[in-house]
């Protein structure tokens, strides 16, 4: 009965593309054993990510980026702030039938083989038998361990078990899919698969959060990016107006002579431009990241661009 | 005292008018107190104390509103089912493994020449799966949640829709079944090493054709006087807690003699605790004495004099005990004169009524150092006086020293106005089958023993 409700709730969410995640002025303070104050690893964050979307948490090394995902699942309890999921508080349990998690390191039993592992999972989501069944054979197949179904985790490599991770995740046929990190680890081929499920899963119409320090993986996948730097959003928008350099023009032409080049030269120089390269110029995740990561430190605080 | 199947407690009994199950609610009861009163103090620190309790309050209303409702199952089921595989591929086993190789050297150590072998095997059975026991709780509980949170395998878990009582409670269920399993076949494993332990047989010395007495062969580090009766069966005397019974066959115009297994050996008993007074020397009432650095428990009475200790025991009927009284006493001699050393302190036991006015006919029997001494008293005794110990709540059993061979002995002792023999009185510890002490030593101290077995 309720469990109607709610899907038709999620439905009609779907429509008006309510946010599936929003926090408000989330805000994180890792306190030691005394309640000391240790770190502030992430302060007022307000981000929305959209139904269908593929949103990016970007940030170096300990820039807050897990805190963040851990806090939006309910894995911890904000210190300030709230973080919604399907209009749900993060600690609310039963947000997460609709939720699939990839964690940072794959922390799962060692001593289960990779189909007692989705069984397990599985098991934990109330599904019959039957389905179980299916799904661990899909799940196996699609994340490419039929070899090693049958060994142990503790035997698995590092990239063997981002997998067996990602398809724990997936078990329950989540609305919502958290990643964090998914490609480290992985090969560049393996990297590249996960890429690509990544847009497929958006296609299948799932809302997915991936964070990643990575920023080629973000520039393939995501459709906005937050970055962080030092527990701070520094910059929140779509990755392809974000790399979109205002003021510079991109001509591309081909078989130009140089006699050519120099008379198009001349001819910017005319009407008061200025010609950078002759070859053409892309800003990249990297040049972006890199600018805003260097003008944070200079000035802490302070919210880039917008 | 004997304890038929009819009288054992089974488990319903226990569970409902033994107040086991009472205990048990006290005891979570008592567990919930002491945890509020934790968390209280962990949230006064953080939020202070009128806070802190609000936020205790919440977390328990929405144990009750939320939590509890939804719990399942399936989930719970889910997670016993892990903990139960984790406990079996953490090759927790290996205690199991410390046990069978325990149970294969402990043969060479059990002295099969006790007094008592089943007593002992039982008892080291009973002990080490005890500790296994113990230790594998202690290894389960301790290492295996907080692992979990350590090597945060539980972020998996908690972002499923599992809710914190179905992983404590799965936990729970998980570790009991390992256990039960383990402790099943420990069980069935002690028992086939008991019994193994006791079992054996022997054959007759040759004898005299028709002799109606003759003795067994020496196996096991004993051998036994054989009786045969009318009817040609044969029945043992009873060393080392049992008996054997015997039968005879024709073969070729030969008798062949047929011992059965022991019998007697693995027999319930349930200890009987009595109260121990002393007469002095002169006979009148007193203490016994103690000889300095001693249990105080433990006192001794003085040889060749008009010392006793008296042992009152209630609920000594029939209806326990048939037809004869068993009793188990180890007493030991203190010699304050280095005379005969060899030939063995006498004592003598004597029955009384309730209201001690007709005294039994005197069972003598000569001290066995640190030995269990054994004596079947029968339902009739002697001295025109038949203890009837039918309707009686409560037999007295006195126990005297004779003064007979040591008596000159005892009166240098008394002159040189040393102590000589002093016998102590002593609760034999007895052991119920379920190998725990009783609790006569504590209350009594002393050794003498005062079990009463069945026959
Ligand atoms: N459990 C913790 N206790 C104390 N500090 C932590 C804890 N987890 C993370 N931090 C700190 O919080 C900051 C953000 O960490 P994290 O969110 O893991 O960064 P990342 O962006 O690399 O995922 C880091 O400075 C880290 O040291
Ligand atoms: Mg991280």
């Amino acid at each position: 009965m309720s469990a109607t409700a709610e899907s038709t709730a999620a439905k009609s969410s779907k429509t008006t593309s309510e946010p599936v995640i929003e926090t408000r002025n989330l805000g994180k303070i890792y306190r030691d054993f005394w309640g000391r104050k240790k770190v502030y690893a992430l302060k007022s964050l307000d981000i929305e990510v959209k139904q269908g979307e593929i949103f990016g948490l970007l940030g170096p090394n300990g820039s807050g980026k897990s805190t963040t995902i851990k806090l939006i699942l309910g894995l911890l309890f904000p210190t300030s702030g709230r973080a919604f999921v399907f209009g749900k508080d993060s600690t609310d349990v039963r947000k997460n039938e609709r939720v699939g998690y990839l964690p940072e390191e794959s922390y799962l039993y060692k001593f289960l083989n990779a189909e007692e592992t989705l069984d397990f999972y599985g098991r934990l989501f109330e599904m019959p038998a039957e389905e179980r069944r299916a799904r661990t054979e899909k799940l196996i197949k699609m994340v490419g361990l039929e070899k090693s179904r049958r060994r142990q985790l503790r035997e698995y490599s590092k990239g063997m078990t981002r997998r067996i991770g990602l398809a724990q995740a997936l078990i329950n046929e989540p609305d919502l899919l958290v990643l964090d990190e998914p490609t480290t680890g992985l090969d560049p081929l393996g990297s590249r698969d996960m890429k690509d499920l990544i847009l497929k899963l958006r296609d299948e119409g799932k809302t997915i959060l991936l964070c990643s320090h990575q920023l080629a993986d973000v520039q393939d996948v995501c459709d906005r990016v937050a970055i962080l730097h030092q527990g701070e959003l520094k910059e929140l928008g779509r990755v392809d107006s974000l790399l979109k350099v205002q003021d510079v023009t991109e001509v591309h032409a081909k078989g130009l002579s140089d006699e050519a080049k120099r008379e198009i030269q001349e001819v910017i120089k005319r009407h008061g431009g200025e010609v950078l390269t002759v070859d053409n110029p892309t800003t990249t995740m990297e040049e972006l990241f890199l600018d805003i990561v260097r003008q944070s430190e200079n000035r802490p605080g302070h919210r880039s661009v917008e | 005292m004997r304890i038929d199947p009819d009288q054992m407690v089974t488990f319903w009994e226990w569970l409902i008018p033994g107040m086991g199950l009472l205990n048990g609610f006290l005891l979570v009861v008592t567990l919930a107190v002491l945890g509020f009163i934790v968390c209280y103090v962990i949230a006064a620190r953080l939020y202070g104390p009128a806070e802190g309790f609000y936020v205790i309050a919440e977390v328990m209303s929405k144990f009750f509103r939320e939590d509890l409702p939804n719990t399942s199952l399936r989930r719970i089921a889910a997670l016993a089912r892990l903990a139960f595989q984790e406990a079996l591929r953490r090759k927790v086993l290996a205690i199991f493994a410390v046990f069978v190789v325990g149970l294969m050297f402990a043969g060479w150590y059990l002295d099969p020449a006790a007094d008592d072998p089943a007593k002992l095997y039982i008892s080291f059975v009973m002990t080490s799966i005890n500790y296994m026991m113990l230790l594998l709780g202690l290894f389960l509980s301790s290492f295996s949640l907080p692992a979990d949170i350590k090597n945060r395998t539980i972020y998996t878990i908690i972002t499923k829709p599992v809710r914190p009582t179905e992983i404590v409670l799965g936990r729970v269920l998980g570790f009991t079944l390992v256990g039960t399993l383990l402790l099943g076949t420990m069980g069935i494993l002690s028992y086939v090493f008991v019994t193994r332990g006791i079992v054996h047989y022997h054959e007759m010395e040759p004898m005299e054709a028709n002799a109606r007495k003759g003795a067994s062969t020496y196996d096991a580090r004993h051998s036994h006087a054989v009786t045969f009766l009318e009817d040609g069966t044969g029945v043992t005397d009873e060393v080392k807690s049992h008996r054997h019974t015997v039968s005879v066959r024709e073969v070729d115009g030969k008798k062949v003699y047929d011992f059965g297994p022991p019998e007697g050996t693995l027999q319930a008993r349930i200890p009987v605790f009595g109260v121990l007074r002393f007469t002095q020397r002169d006979g009148s009432v007193g203490d016994g004495i103690n000889v300095g650095y001693e249990s105080t428990y433990r006192k001794y009475i003085d040889g060749a004099s008009l010392s006793s200790a008296i042992w009152t025991f209630n609920n000594v009927d029939e209806s326990s005990f048939g037809d004869q009284l068993n009793i188990e006493m180890t007493i030991t001699a203190y010699r304050t004169f280095k005379g005969d050393i060899v030939t063995g302190v006498r004592g003598s036991v004597i029955l009384r009524s309730p209201d001690g006015k007709i005294e039994s006919e005197r069972f003598p029997f000569i001290v066995k150092e640190y030995q269990v001494d054994r004596m079947e008293i029968p339902r009739k005794v002697k001295d025109s006086v038949t203890v009837n110990h039918k309707n009686s709540i409560s037999t007295k059993i006195s126990f005297k020293m004779e003064n007979s061979k040591l008596l000159s002995v005892a009166t240098i002792a008394a002159n040189t106005s040393v102590w000589h023999q002093l016998t102590s009185i002593c609760a034999k510890v007895m052991r119920r089958l379920a190998g725990t002490f009783s609790r006569a030593s504590l209350v009594f101290g002393s050794r003498w023993s005062s079990s009463f077995a069945s026959a």
